[in-house]
């Protein structure tokens, strides 16, 4: 899949990264992907301030605005409501993320069929695929599939970190499976042709959510476990089953892709590159899992992000005996808006085909979002 | 409050309450066991209609009010919230409040009759004037929704067991029809702590055996599993493994037997089947372990044609839910035939006694077993 000299010259590249002074790095224009205009990109978790925080200025707006149309995005997953909202915080959450968009409409379209995917490419709009991370607005009314189908809701993730009444986050200690109630969710998402995303389970709640689906299921953002072995990333054997459901799994920039250090994109590439290896290119994409405008580094976000990681640390989230400084919860040298395409342009420098990159930027996701969403 | 199919059954046992006529047992013809009278005798999951009726003047009370005085329990655990069928919402937990407001108005209504349990002297008090006490519990955790604040809350309010899972899944375990078969979640770890510290006892019937397992070992006080079965003799999810048991008994708590169709896996259990399980928890356990939680209504079933017909309807339902296994004849009972008496707790003492358990193990069983545990765990 690449060929040994590009991969030795990633490598040697990887390992200069961390000896240059940082403003060097900043300053170096990163190489684009030509194609880059012209392809759908996807992100399987993507967010905006705008769109949910309660206290976003009129500046950070514009600059959100503004980077959003930097970005060249087609589309992302867009987490609407909280990880444990009940019914009506998500009905309203939902509403007024909708109303946000609609307040921006040359900026944002609300993507509920593959149709909205092309026209949002079309219009240079980015287009919002609502989701919810966790399954606990359904409760255990399953009518509600229909009414959230109505709202907008196109993707479902069955649970986040912790347990619900579907099955175990990567978190929980039991690794549960799926419960009576998620298969019939499982059932029900299928016949309301809402994706299955299983992203967040544990081993077992993924592997049962594939097994139970009869439609494509998604990994929307994670990792693989055979290069860091975390429960929040999916083992080869899932891998492989979520592949013969004809699903995706996106690849995120959170640290979990290493065990030490905080990872870079070469970290990201090589897990891109260990799915096509287990999965086969058809079934791999990316899902940052982050912001849509780059972080600004300010000192004020570097304290507040060391904070933030220290718990996060000591929560034991991303393993054991883990250093908080320095990590981040992005890619630092993808840290930009068009970081899609700078990073197309490195999977073009290690040789794959102008095709497969198509494909993992964005065209996968589409294809499981035309098959489910009819 | 039982779920769906309990309540239909429950109902059905209501209705048939007004009419007469029992078919297996009568009361007039039961035997005595002599100590039973100064035996604190406790079932681990009981109830009376009377509690689930809107008018205080329906004429299934009186029975209901005889059946309570001719029993001899004088504790009862009794449930004060739905059970493992409703989402953790709000309006769930208002329910469950105003289930126990409700429930301490009808003890009030029959100040001679009923009386609340809150300590072990409330026990005492309750035998010494042949009063039934209401031990108010929950099935399940959902009333606590995802906030374990709310148990001191529910303690104010007299609840004193709280069972960690019913048959399904809910943010703290797996109950023991789910094919997961999982433990204690993160919540459960943290819910268990807290009814330690609180000092409500934990309760792990319907659990799944992980959940059973991971419950008696997080537990720091006697835990329970109030209505069971053994595995070793009929090998039921809702029954409970030797291992489990095992542990159980270290921790000092108690298994009580349910007189539900789950002591056996083919036809209707009687009271023989009853008596063997509780003697091989005895040999398992040891006798300061064992005790009865029958999962049934207090008063007598009265078998009329109409109760007959209506009660095959609910078995082929529970059939269908996977309660029970589709090969088991219709023409089950969710309890005991020859115990279908007010004092079947008196009536199975003399079958124990007849059966060479001296008069000190069979107190024990009837509910000093379970006293003791309340006693430590509530002090």
């Amino acid at each position: 899949m690449t060929n040994r000299r590009a991969f030795l010259h990633a490598a040697a590249l990887a390992a200069l990264a961390p000896m240059l002074p940082l403003p060097l790095r900043a300053e170096a224009a990163p190489e684009l992907w030509p194609r880059y205009r012209d392809v759908l990109a996807i992100d399987g978790e993507g967010g905006l301030d705008l769109l949910r925080a309660d206290d976003t200025d009129a500046k950070t707006i514009e600059r959100e605005l503004a980077e959003t149309r930097a970005s060249g995005l087609t589309a992302t997953l867009l987490q609407v409501t909280g990880v444990h909202a009940g019914f009506e915080e998500a009905v309203n959450d939902l509403m007024r993320c909708r109303a946000r968009a609609d307040a921006h409409k040359d900026a944002f379209l609300i993507v509920e069929s593959a149709d909205d995917l092309r026209r949002a490419k079309r219009e240079n709009r980015l287009g919002l695929i609502l989701r919810f991370q966790g399954a606990e607005p359904i409760g255990d009314d399953f009518d509600h599939v229909a009414v959230f189908r109505r709202l907008g809701i196109r993707v479902v993730e069955l649970t986040h970190n912790r347990r619900n009444l579907y099955g175990d986050g990567s978190t929980e200690p039991g690794n549960a499976g799926l419960s009576v109630l998620g298969k019939l969710l499982v059932e029900q998402l299928n016949v309301d042709r809402i994706v299955v995303d299983v992203a967040h389970g544990s081993e077992r709640t993924m592997k049962e959510g594939i097994a139970a689906s009869k439609a494509p299921v998604l990994i929307s953002h994670s990792g693989c476990r055979a290069l860091s072995d975390l429960p929040r990333l999916a083992d080869d054997e899932t891998l492989r089953a979520m592949a013969k459901t004809g699903g995706v799994i996106g690849i995120m920039f959170w640290p979990y892709l290493t065990r030490a250090g905080q990872p870079m994109a070469i970290d990201v590439i090589r897990h891109i590159e260990h799915a096509i290896d287990v999965c086969g290119e058809d079934h791999v994409g990316i899902g940052t899992d982050g912001g849509i405008a780059s972080t600004e580094r300010t000192p004020e976000f570097e304290k507040q992000n060391l904070a933030s990681m220290r718990q996060t640390v000591a929560d034991g989230i991303f393993g054991t005996d883990r250093k908080a400084e320095g990590l981040y919860y992005f890619v630092p040298d993808l840290n930009a808006p068009n970081r899609f395409d700078v990073l197309a342009a490195k999977l073009s420098a290690r040789g794959h085909s102008d095709a497969r990159i198509e494909k993992i930027l964005g065209a996968n996701f589409a294809r499981v979002f035309a098959d489910v969403w009819g | 409050m039982p779920n769906r199919r309990e309540f239909l059954a429950m109902s059905t046992l209501a209705a048939a309450g007004m009419a007469a006529g029992l078919r297996d047992a009568s009361a007039k013809s039961s035997p005595h066991w002599k100590p039973y009278r100064n035996t604190i005798a406790i079932d681990g999951e009981g109830g009376f209609s009377l509690f689930y009726l809107d008018k205080d003047d329906d004429p299934s009370i009186p029975k209901e009010i005889a059946a309570a005085h001719e029993c001899g329990l004088s504790g009862v655990f009794f449930s004060v919230a739905p059970n493992g069928r409703f989402w953790l919402n709000d309006a769930a937990f208002e329910n469950t409040k105003q289930f126990i407001a409700k429930s301490k108005a009808k003890i009030a209504a029959h100040p001679d009759t009923f009386t609340q349990i809150l300590t072990v002297d409330d026990l005492k008090r309750a035998n010494r004037e042949r009063k039934v006490g209401l031990i108010f519990r929950f099935q399940g955790t959902e009333p606590l929704g995802e906030d374990s604040d709310r148990i001191p809350m529910f303690r104010d309010l007299g609840v004193r067991v709280i069972q960690l899972t019913h048959n399904r899944r809910n943010l703290v375990g797996d109950g023991c029809t789910e094919p997961s078969q999982a433990g204690l979640s993160h919540f459960g770890y943290e819910v268990v702590e807290r009814l330690n510290a609180e000092k409500i006892v934990v309760d792990l019937a319907h659990g799944a055996s992980q959940t059973i397992a991971d419950g008696i070992k997080a537990s720091k006080s006697p835990p329970l599993i109030s209505h069971t079965g053994c595995r070793a003799l009929s090998d039921l999810p809702r029954c409970t493994s030797d291992e489990n048991l095992r542990a159980l008994a270290d921790k000092g708590g108690v298994a009580g037997v349910i007189f539900w169709p789950y002591l056996r896996t083919d036809t209707q259990p009687m009271a023989i089947d009853v008596i063997a399980h509780i003697e091989h928890m005895i040999d398992v356990c040891g006798e300061d372990h064992v005790g009865i939680g029958t999962d049934g209504q207090v008063p007598p079933v009265e078998r009329t044609a109409a109760f007959e017909k209506d009660n095959r309807e609910v078995i082929k339902g529970m059939k269908e839910d996977g309660i029970f296994d589709r090969n088991r004849p219709d023409d089950l009972y969710t309890f005991i035939p020859d115990l279908n008496l007010a004092n079947r707790f008196e009536v199975l003492a003399t079958m124990l006694s007849a059966r060479k358990h001296s008069d000190a193990r069979i107190a024990k069983i009837l509910g000093g077993n379970f006293e003791r545990v309340l006693g430590e765990v509530w002090a």
